[in-house]
């Protein structure tokens, strides 16, 4: 006597295949989706993190370069405060500085000097490949911006008031730029040059020059949403030099 | 049948279900506390970004606080503050201002100090995690006192009568009467010129150019120009002293105290080198070393950025020890650089002393450069200096000094030397052979020729003080008594009542505003109080007074005593009976006094205590009640001297723009922002006046002029008013004068 046949129990192939195949599909774009979120919540963290390193570094550069000209009667522009330009790691004495007028001039080092005791001075480096840095001496060193120069290390991987975002000498991938600052300094008015918007201080010299000049240095960078160059999403930083009055 | 085996599921063993869960927990638990950590992060980056962005606001507000606390102080009061140091620093306790704290930590002199440096310390979220703090180093420039052009509380003026720009004198009087035997001093900033004119009574000081070619001068006046003197066609002066770079005197006749011209142009040398210039009077040595005179004044200009300027009076705080100038004390008249303690003078040229004499004239000194005498006459002289040459016709000298030749026109007798005189160069006759003039060298009595020493070197150019203090009639407000001005909407005639207060019971009158149009303030409690028209009439109801004309008050029949305050141009047109008005003027605009019938206008101080204190109404902030009699407030100097009558009860008029008067006698001192015209009659002032201390303003005296009378004008009633000025009860009179000059972050 055979057997009776027992009813099929259990799940078909198809069905497990099918149920595979969803499943497949499912997983791959969950994985998929969580990729797409991984990288988008990464790249926003570092560049979150990149801009808010830029916006301290350019606080910090700011009180620095608010004491520029301090306890210097009369500012000397040849020696007292300085822009240069196509400064790199190599550059192993000041080059020719740059003249300061109205209009805007650029450049990526800034060298100042200030007074407060003794002689003090400091250097604003933007390397080419992105990034600050800021070097300072003090005493004799400072007497020029040659003798300052040959105690700063400007290849040095530990002055950096902004690090770079990209390795040295790395290719940038799409959509990133080399947060590399540019620095440049304007004369003007009295009136245009107000520290922390409080009415501008009367420079001493008024009294005999009602329209003495002041100096204005602004540095900038693209900040981590800019993909291409442009001025759509540039940092600007501006330090009105109230220390120096020079005459009109 | 063989039972089936059937197996049984088993029951769970192990941990891999358990194992899974935790390692998910655990996983999520990570990526939670890493994104806390992370925001935490984030978090704490803007916060203290923030947070320090809010302390260095609350350090620049209290750079602020600082800078406005200095102004207050005396210079006493910036003499203690100087004393601080880095070891010893005096904290500045600011009420009212949280978070900010100062200290003064040193300064560049604690006996003038000059810079005081100040850290200030702005603190946020202080006792959280968010605190942050911020110190801004300041040093701050400071000038204790009046100097600097900042009102202050008693100023006085630097003459009788200033003018700040071009004077022309055509005609009427200008006539400075005083007690003391010299006339007191006209001061001009800009040219003087005296034309067609009546005598002037008074001695100027001019910082351009003198022109006399009419009219006269006063017996006795002194004459000075920082440029060139040039007279003629005048009468001829009586023992006048003519001052200048240059002089050309193309007048004939008159006797002269003393006529000197020229001076060394010296570069102020230190160990370092030239730093700076003067001009400067004095003996030139043979190494190029100026020796300056033991009198005078002296401005030195400094190459500094700043270029600064120092007055110094070389005969006090002055000494010289082989040609190196030592100073102890000078006056900054610019900028912010130092005078260097001591320095020698070296010179550089010779600046004007050229002086042109018509002979006859008669002068006990005629001291110059080159020296020109121009008409064949005998001249008269005590004294003759010259530096370079002397061309001269005929001439009786008592003493001659010679810095070069001296050449005679004419005949060897023409020249008398009565005492044994020298001279570096040669002396020669110059005769005239067809057109030519031909010289011979020739000797004369009494004058030896070739003598290296006998060189007088020059006298030196006067420096003339006509520095003004610039005046705000806005600023002055809360020291008026009645303030009058137009409602800004509606126009309408408007008085505030301030500073006032009833005899009986020393009540404050209610402030009010009053609207004249509509309120009848022709009496206030019974008594008289503003009445116009010739009558018992209202005020400010005429025509005459609008928003866009001013105020008119024609026949004034009842005026309150005190300084009454316009804003806008005032005109005074008459008063009943000729009554004395006692009030002090002071307008933002114009002030006419016309010819129209009127007594004399007394400033509050000008007159009697009890014509001021014991009316029905009187100022409150003038007089001291709590005497009888009543006195006037008294108040200290930035001496800490006791001065009678506040500063503002010595003006008579004060105002921002000009005065145009005509026949009025004005007790008390008179400051005007812009130009004065004297119309038809002499405007008598008692006091002193100040023309043009905010803008350089040509005058013109013609028909009228004016006349000063200083004769029992205390030096209390000299003072003019400034802001921060408080009777002996109050607080410092403050004045000093400060800015920042440098700040960096700590």
């Amino acid at each position: 006597m055979m057997p009776a046949m027992r009813p099929q129990r259990g799940i078909s192939i198809i069905s497990m295949m099918v149920g595979l195949t969803i499943s497949m599909i499912i997983v791959l774009a969950m994985m998929s989706l969580y990729k797409t979120t991984l990288k988008t919540t990464v790249t926003g963290k570092i560049g979150a993190a990149q801009d808010g390193n830029r916006t301290t570094g350019f606080l910090s550069a700011q009180s620095s370069l608010q004491g520029a000209g301090y306890g210097i009667d009369p500012v000397d522009l040849s020696k007292d405060l300085l822009l240069y330009d196509s400064v790199a790691d190599s550059t192993s004495t000041p080059p020719t500085a740059k003249t300061l007028s109205t209009t805007a001039s650029t450049g990526n080092a800034l060298f100042w000097r200030m007074n407060d005791g003794a002689m003090s001075c400091a250097l604003l480096y933007a390397p080419s490949g992105g990034g600050l840095k800021y070097f300072t001496a003090s005493g004799a060193n400072c007497n020029s911006a040659s003798t300052a120069w040959s105690t700063f290390t400007l290849n040095s991987g530990d002055a950096w008031l902004i690090p770079p975002n990209l390795p040295s000498g790395a290719t940038a991938p799409d959509g990133v730029l080399a947060n590399v600052v540019s620095i440049s300094v304007s004369k003007t008015g009295a009136a245009g040059c107000t520290p922390f918007g409080i009415q501008a201080p009367t420079p001493t010299p008024a009294t005999v020059d009602p329209n003495p000049v002041r100096l204005i240095v602004q540095l900038s960078m693209q900040s981590s949403n800019a993909t291409t160059a442009g001025t759509d999403f540039k940092m600007n930083s501006t330090t009105c030099l109230a220390n120096i009055h020079l005459a009109s | 049948m063989t039972p089936m085996l059937r197996t049984r599921p088993a029951s769970q063993r192990g941990i891999a279900t358990i194992l899974i869960l935790l390692l998910t927990g655990l996983s999520l638990t990570a990526a939670v506390l890493g994104t806390v950590y992370y925001v935490r992060g984030t978090q704490e980056q803007g916060v203290s970004a923030h947070a320090m962005t809010q302390a260095q606001v609350k350090a620049w507000t209290g750079v602020e606080v600082v800078k406005t606390y200095l102004t207050n102080l005396d210079a006493a009061g910036v003499k203690t503050l100087a004393a601080a140091t880095t070891s010893a620093p005096l904290s500045l306790t600011l009420t009212g201002l949280d978070g900010v704290a100062a200290k003064v930590v040193g300064s560049d002199s604690t006996t003038a100090p000059t810079q005081l440096t100040v850290e200030v310390t702005g603190t946020t979220a202080d006792g959280t995690r968010a605190k942050s703090t911020s110190t801004v180093k300041v040093v701050y420039s400071v000038t204790a006192g009046s100097a600097g052009g900042s009102q202050t509380c008693g100023q006085l003026p630097k003459d009788a009568l200033v003018f700040n720009g071009d004077v022309s004198y055509t005609g009427g009087n200008m006539d400075i009467v005083t007690s003391e035997s010299l006339l007191d001093s006209v001061a001009v900033s800009g040219f003087l010129s005296i034309s067609h004119g009546t005598k002037a009574n008074a001695s100027v000081c001019a910082k351009g150019d003198i022109s006399i070619s009419g009219g006269g001068i006063g017996d006795g006046a002194q004459i000075y120009s920082e440029g060139k003197i040039t007279t003629q066609s005048m009468t001829a002066p009586v023992n006048v002293d003519i001052w200048g770079k240059e002089v050309d005197l193309q007048q004939g006749g008159g006797k002269y105290k003393s006529i000197r011209a020229g001076a060394f142009k010296a570069n102020v040398v230190t160990v370092g080198g030239a730093v700076g210039t003067t001009i400067v009077g004095g003996m030139k040595q043979v190494d190029g070393k100026i020796i300056p005179p033991s009198a005078g004044v002296i401005v030195i200009k400094m190459a500094d950025a700043s270029k600064s300027e120092f007055a110094v009076d070389l005969a006090k705080n002055v000494s010289v020890s082989n040609g190196v100038i030592t100073v102890t004390s000078a006056t900054r008249l610019a900028g912010t650089g130092e005078l260097p303690a001591s320095f020698t003078l070296v010179f550089d040229s010779v600046y004007g002393g050229r002086i042109d004499v018509v002979v006859p004239s008669t002068a006990d000194l005629l001291w110059g450069n080159d020296i020109y005498m121009k008409t064949n006459n005998i001249g008269m002289f005590a004294t003759l200096k010259a530096f370079g040459n002397v061309e001269m016709y005929g001439s009786k000298i008592d003493l001659l000094q010679g810095g070069g030749n001296v050449s005679v026109l004419g005949n060897q007798s023409d020249l008398t030397v009565k005492n044994s005189s020298s001279i570096v160069g040669e002396s020669y006759l110059v005769t005239k052979q067809g057109k030519n003039f031909v010289s011979t060298p020739t000797a004369f009595a009494n004058l030896r020729t070739n003598v290296s020493n006998a060189s007088p070197g020059l006298p030196g150019v006067p420096y003339c003080d006509t520095r003004v203090e610039p005046i705000n009639v806005a600023g002055l407000k809360s020291q008026a008594n009645y303030v009058f001005y137009f409602d800004a909407s509606s126009g309408d005639p408007m008085l505030l009542i301030q500073n006032v207060k009833k005899s009986s019971g020393n009540e404050l009158i209610p402030t009010g505003p009053y609207n004249l149009k509509t309120t009848d303030m022709r009496t206030i409690g019974g008594s008289a109080f503003l009445q116009c028209e010739w009558q018992n009439a209202h005020c400010a109801r005429n025509a005459g007074t609008n928003k866009n004309t001013g105020w008119d008050f024609t026949g004034i029949n009842a005026m309150p005593v005190g300084i009454l305050w316009f804003d806008g141009p005032v005109m005074i047109n008459g008063v009943v009976n000729s009554r004395t008005l006692f009030n002090g003027i002071w307008a933002v605009g114009q002030v006419t006094l016309t010819s129209s019938g009127h007594g004399p206008l007394y400033a509050p101080n000008f007159s009697t205590s009890s014509a001021i204190c014991d009316g029905a109404l009187y100022p409150d902030n003038l007089c001291d009640k709590s005497t009888i009699p009543s006195k006037f407030k008294k108040w200290t100097d930035s001496g800490g001297k006791e001065r009678t009558g506040m500063p503002s009860g010595n003006m008579a008029i004060l105002t921002d723009d000009g005065l145009k008067s005509s026949g009025w006698e004005v007790h008390g001192n008179i400051v005007l922002g812009k130009a004065v015209n004297f119309d038809g009659a002499l405007t008598t002032v008692y006091g002193s006046m100040t023309v043009g201390a905010n803008q350089s303003s040509t005058t013109t005296i013609g028909n009228g002029g004016v006349k000063i009378i200083r004769t029992g004008v205390s030096e209390d009633q000299d003072y003019a008013p400034g802001t921060g000025c408080t009777s002996t009860s109050g607080s410092g009179s403050g004045g000093t004068k400060a800015s920042v000059m440098w700040s960096r972050y700590l």
